[in-house]
């Protein structure tokens, strides 16, 4: 049960991710650090 | 709310098999959607305790999608920024709703909607897209893509301005949102600018040191 919650908070969380990753800023004004693999370079 | 957020991603990616990297990628979709929902979540209780919610929200989400293009200056942990979310938006709109819209006449509104915009177009032709360490922007395709959704968002909110504005002939109540979505354009045109780093710069420093936070939110 706790597997099935689990992989679906981790999907949504990575798409939330990838969708963050091609703006400048996540919400208001903190940026936490992005990942490498999000990175645009 | 970071650390909480990177507990869980530490939690799932445990349970199940991720690499760090994984777990990273996770935590940061976290971040995202926990600062998000608890911005959001105070600045429309907050709304609705001085019973101004949709001119809080117009300064929340007005500033928020036009930094997702023009990017700005950032605090260095996520508790700071949302209460600066939550101060300003709730300030700001009880200032519209109960001080400006009610004192301020159709014209006056008209030259500040036009000298807000002009000042905002130019900022963001000269500064957009500003980066920040943590999230740096290296390649000249993405800044200018990010340039140009930060002029079609603001030409969004010009449109949405002058419907406001035509609106407010017959109701205070869009007098009141058009104010609120200039206050939200203009915080987000100000962290664009060296005036606007040092201001959060100097709140950072300050609020950092009184608590002993350090970078990250870690006491």
């Amino acid at each position: 049960m706790m597997k099935k919650l689990y992989t679906a908070l981790a999907a949504a969380a990575t798409l939330i991710a990838a969708a963050v990753a091609t703006s400048a800023c996540t919400f208001f004004v903190y940026q936490p650090e992005e990942p490498q693999s999000l990175r645009d370079e | 709310m970071e650390k909480l957020a990177r507990k869980l991603a530490g939690r799932i990616a445990k349970t199940l098999d991720y690499d760090n990297e994984r777990e990273q990628v996770i935590a940061y979709g976290l971040i995202a959607i926990i600062q998000t929902f608890m911005t959001v979540a105070l600045v429309l209780a907050g709304g609705l305790i001085i019973k101004a919610p949709a001119e809080a929200l117009i300064i929340c989400f007005s500033v928020s999608i036009l930094r997702k293009y023009s990017g700005g200056a950032h605090v260095s942990f996520i508790e700071l920024c949302t209460f600066t979310a939550v101060v300003y938006c709730i300030l700001l709109a009880a200032v519209s709703k109960y001080f400006l819209a009610p004192r301020m006449d159709t014209y006056f509104m008209s030259a500040l909607t036009a000298a807000v915009f002009a000042l905002s177009f130019l900022i963001v032709y000269k500064l957009a897209p500003v980066d920040s360490p943590n999230k740096p922007i290296k390649t000249e395709k993405k800044k200018k893509r990010m340039r140009k959704g930060s002029f079609i968002t603001l030409f969004i909110y010009l449109a949405l301005s002058a419907v406001f504005l035509l609106l407010s002939l017959k109701n205070e109540s869009c007098r009141a949102y058009g104010i609120s979505l200039l206050f939200g354009i203009s915080w987000q045109i100000f962290t664009l600018t060296k005036y606007g780093s040092y201001f959060l710069n100097g709140i950072d420093f300050g609020v950092s040191n009184i608590f002993g936070i350090q970078k990250g939110g870690e006491k």
